[in-house]
């Protein structure tokens, strides 16, 4: 055992040849060796995983303010419609009253034209409130109108 | 772990080239012969040896010294390229197999100064399991303690004492056997 391992350590005295020793290392120490910091895969795995991360963050921030926005804009037309249907009616009402007015303005602006200031006429009016004939009421009509009323 | 090469691993990871060349100093003698008696070869060793510490270099900012020592850590990605090595090798071998140290692809020009003796010792490394000569190597040649083997081969240090045991057991035979 102790033999077999003095002999092994015999094996100690290989040694790489000096010419290759020194070629290898300046090969070695002159090759590119990518520093911390600037490992370009690393970076570029890491730069697409930010990008991609930073577009799906995007698009569901955008869906989202679309979807609030179309569900405002519904609202507000909702409510612009309701307003606008109210002027409308209102505006109608307007206009019939406005179009009645004319009518009988025009109408009593004919009569007024075709006869006058007759109804001023203090004869007329006389004429009017003897044909009326209201003391000749009869005698019983109190009666009459206690019987309704009660 | 010393101090300074925490210092060295910290600069290192900060993209100093010049700790990384520290750092490469201490440990490619252990690495190349590691590599070597797994592989058995001169020329694909320094192949292997170069891309352990290229990678190493390149990957460094992902070492995290909080679970295994850093030379465990060298030896783990030294293991993996070893395995690679032998998977393109023989694609259709196990790796069990396959491996056997060569004798004759030792180069003198590489400061070996082997005896018969260690030669022979060499061999039959190179004939046991792949884990067991991880084990042996790491142990014997790099002294790696038993903690650093346990991360570097990710087993048990309990796993690594038994496997240990059981190749030397096995060194045993097939030294006896040469004779």
């Amino acid at each position: 055992m102790k033999q077999i391992e003095s002999q092994l350590k015999n094996l100690r005295k290989i040694r790489p040849d000096k010419g290759f020793a020194l070629m290898c290392r300046e090969d070695l120490l002159s090759s590119t060796v990518v520093k911390p910091g600037i490992d370009l895969w690393r970076n570029l795995g890491l730069s697409l995983s930010l990008a991609l991360t930073a577009m799906l963050i995007v698009f569901v921030a955008q869906n989202a303010a679309v979807s609030s926005y179309s569900i405002a804009s519904l609202e507000k037309f909702e409510e612009e419609t309701t307003l606008s249907r109210d002027q409308i009616n209102i505006t109608l009402a307007e206009i019939n009253y406005h179009s009645d007015l004319a009518s009988k303005t025009s109408m009593a602006l004919s009569e007024a034209a075709a006869e006058g200031p007759s109804h001023l006429n203090q004869n007329l009016l006389m004429k009017e409130a003897e044909s009326l004939k209201i003391d000749s009421a009869p005698d019983n009509v109190d009666i009459l109108l206690d019987q309704v009323i009660l | 772990m010393l101090e300074d090469e925490r210092n060295l691993i910290i600069r290192a990871k900060g993209g100093e080239a010049e700790a990384f060349g520290l750092l490469y100093d201490e440990y490619l003698p252990k690495i190349y012969r590691f590599v070597l008696l797994k592989t058995g070869h001169r020329e694909e060793a320094e192949d292997l040896t170069h891309q352990v510490f290229l990678q190493a270099w390149r990957n460094i900012r992902n070492y995290d010294d909080r679970g295994y020592p850093f030379s465990s850590w060298l030896y783990r990605i030294a293991k993996n390229l070893v395995v690679d090595y032998y998977r393109r090798l023989r694609p259709n071998v196990s790796l069990e197999d396959c491996r056997v140290f060569p004798a004759d692809e030792v180069d003198p020009e590489t400061d070996l100064d082997l005896s018969r003796e260690t030669e022979k010792l060499a061999r039959a490394v190179g004939k046991l399991r792949d884990t067991e000569q991880t084990v042996i190597i790491m142990r014997f040649v790099d002294e790696l303690s038993i903690k650093e083997t346990a991360a570097a081969i990710e087993k048990s240090e309990g796993a690594v004492k038994l496997i240990q045991h059981r190749a030397i057991q096995k060194l045993k035979k097939l030294m006896t056997e040469e004779k």
